[in-house]
């Protein structure tokens, strides 16, 4: 009888949501007259207080709660195919049969590392992987990146490094490092700039013009500067991607050559 | 303060505590409480009684845990019984000597199918009806399980004042009454 009474009382905890609750009326009642139970449920209740009390004390991480409101502002609601993994493998599905049948040119095909970069953004902008550093300037994390001995892009175009960033983050593609700055484009549109050295790449993107293209949901933008290539992703309609690669110069064609304004961003 | 700021403010705390009592690690547990809120940013919209946000929260902290962390064996097969075992003695003037590292180590080697239903327990923010519903167990195994991560606890709290090594077992192996849950 006691035994089942200790059951009961094992989740009743006084003062909690238990206290009114009337399944734990008769087993108090017995505990109130059995002076045996009742030491025991003293004894008990007093070991989960201690117990308790200790638990409330672990301490939690300082930037926790930026880091959860940050990741809120970053994050976007799930898109429909992302809710469900029998839509995700169909359009997977859809995805590869395409890239069978039609023969994508070469001009879209992309490189390892940018493969390998398009994933790892998938996973920060689902929560499921965070930014190393976060920094609403671009100089300082492009000072961050190069204290971590990261590729840092030594020039970005002048409109896009215009607007806030979020953060950035390191990437490691079998052994080639790249880094990534996502840009905060107001209204909850980003841009992400993905750098990585020229240095042993098999294929690499001419210096002007770009080379647009598009990847699942991705407008994507690549090219050279110097000894540093680059992609930049974003969800935005082309047209903007342009303008952010421009500036405020008119849009141009893809075909014609076309500079890309440059910031030093080394201050 | 934006509703979704009073709501971090609120839970983001109870929630890692139980994160970490789950994943034993800061970052893992820090990244299963920011994985909740921006579930709840994507998704909270769908619930309709607001009155179960807290429920809510838990209930996907524990669900990601369950996926990310735990494969395959969510549905683990735990023997229980239905009487409560006999709980190691502790006097009652050392509960407070004990240090917090020390209890929050000696939760983490709990038996995760009793780990998870105490610190709920523990960290007082649920009802043990809503921990069952957390958990997606019956309210009678929430109890049989508080009962025997107590037992576990005191036990391995033993041990650690007493300087003992030794690791202990499962009360569910050493008890000769058992029964399939």
């Amino acid at each position: 009888m006691n035994d089942q009474a200790k059951l009961l009382l094992s989740a009743y905890r006084p003062g909690g949501a238990e206290a009114t609750d009337p399944a734990f009326a008769e087993a108090l009642a017995q505990a109130a007259r059995d002076p045996q139970l009742g030491a025991w449920l003293a004894e008990s209740q007093q070991f989960d207080q201690a117990i308790a009390s200790k638990l409330r004390g672990l301490a939690v991480p300082s930037n926790l709660r930026a880091t959860i409101l940050a990741g809120a502002k970053f994050s976007k609601p799930l898109r429909w195919w992302q809710r469900s993994r029998v839509w995700a493998m169909a359009a997977l599905f859809v995805v590869l049969a395409s890239v069978t049948a039609w023969q994508v040119s070469k001009r879209d095909r992309l490189d390892a590392w940018q493969t390998d970069a398009l994933a790892v953004l998938d996973k920060v902008e689902t929560g499921a992987l965070n930014l190393d550093f976060e920094n609403p300037q671009p100089e300082h994390l492009v000072d961050w990146l190069r204290q971590n001995a990261a590729p840092a892009p030594a020039i970005i175009p002048p409109a896009l490094a215009a607007h806030p960033t979020f953060g950035c983050k390191t990437i490691d593609s079998g052994g080639r490092k790249v880094s990534l700055i996502c840009f905060d484009l107001g209204n909850e549109d980003q841009a992400h700039l993905f750098t990585t050295a020229r240095a042993g790449l098999k294929v690499e993107p001419p210096e002007k013009p770009p080379i647009f293209s598009k990847q699942h949901h991705w407008n994507l933008a690549s090219w050279r500067s110097g000894e540093e290539v680059h992609l930049l992703a974003t969800q935005v309609d082309e047209t903007r991607l342009r303008t952010l690669l421009f500036g405020s110069v008119a849009v141009r064609s893809i075909s014609a050559p076309v500079l890309i304004g440059g910031l030093p961003l080394n201050l | 303060m934006t509703d979704f700021e009073q709501l971090v403010d609120r839970h983001y705390a109870p929630l890692f505590r139980f994160a970490f009592s789950l994943a034993k690690g800061a970052s893992e547990a820090s990244d299963l409480t920011q994985q909740t809120f921006y579930l709840w940013a994507a998704k909270g919209h769908q619930l309709r009684d607001r009155a179960k946000v807290k429920s809510w929260l838990f209930t996907t902290l524990y669900r990601e845990y369950v996926s990310t962390y735990r494969h395959n064996t969510k549905f683990q097969h735990v023997e229980l019984v239905d009487a409560a075992p006999d709980l190691p003695s502790i006097a009652p003037s050392i509960f407070n000597d004990i240090d917090g590292g020390t209890v929050i180590a000696a939760l983490s080697q709990v038996d995760e199918a009793f780990r998870a239903p105490l610190t709920l327990f523990y960290l007082e923010e649920l009802s043990y009806k809503e921990i069952a519903d957390v958990l997606e167990v019956p309210i009678g195994t929430v109890m049989s399980r508080l009962s025997r991560g107590k037992a576990q606890l005191r036990q391995l709290l033993l041990d650690h004042r007493e300087g003992a090594t030794r690791k202990i077992i499962p009360i569910s192996t050493r008890n000769s009454a058992t029964k399939t849950q």
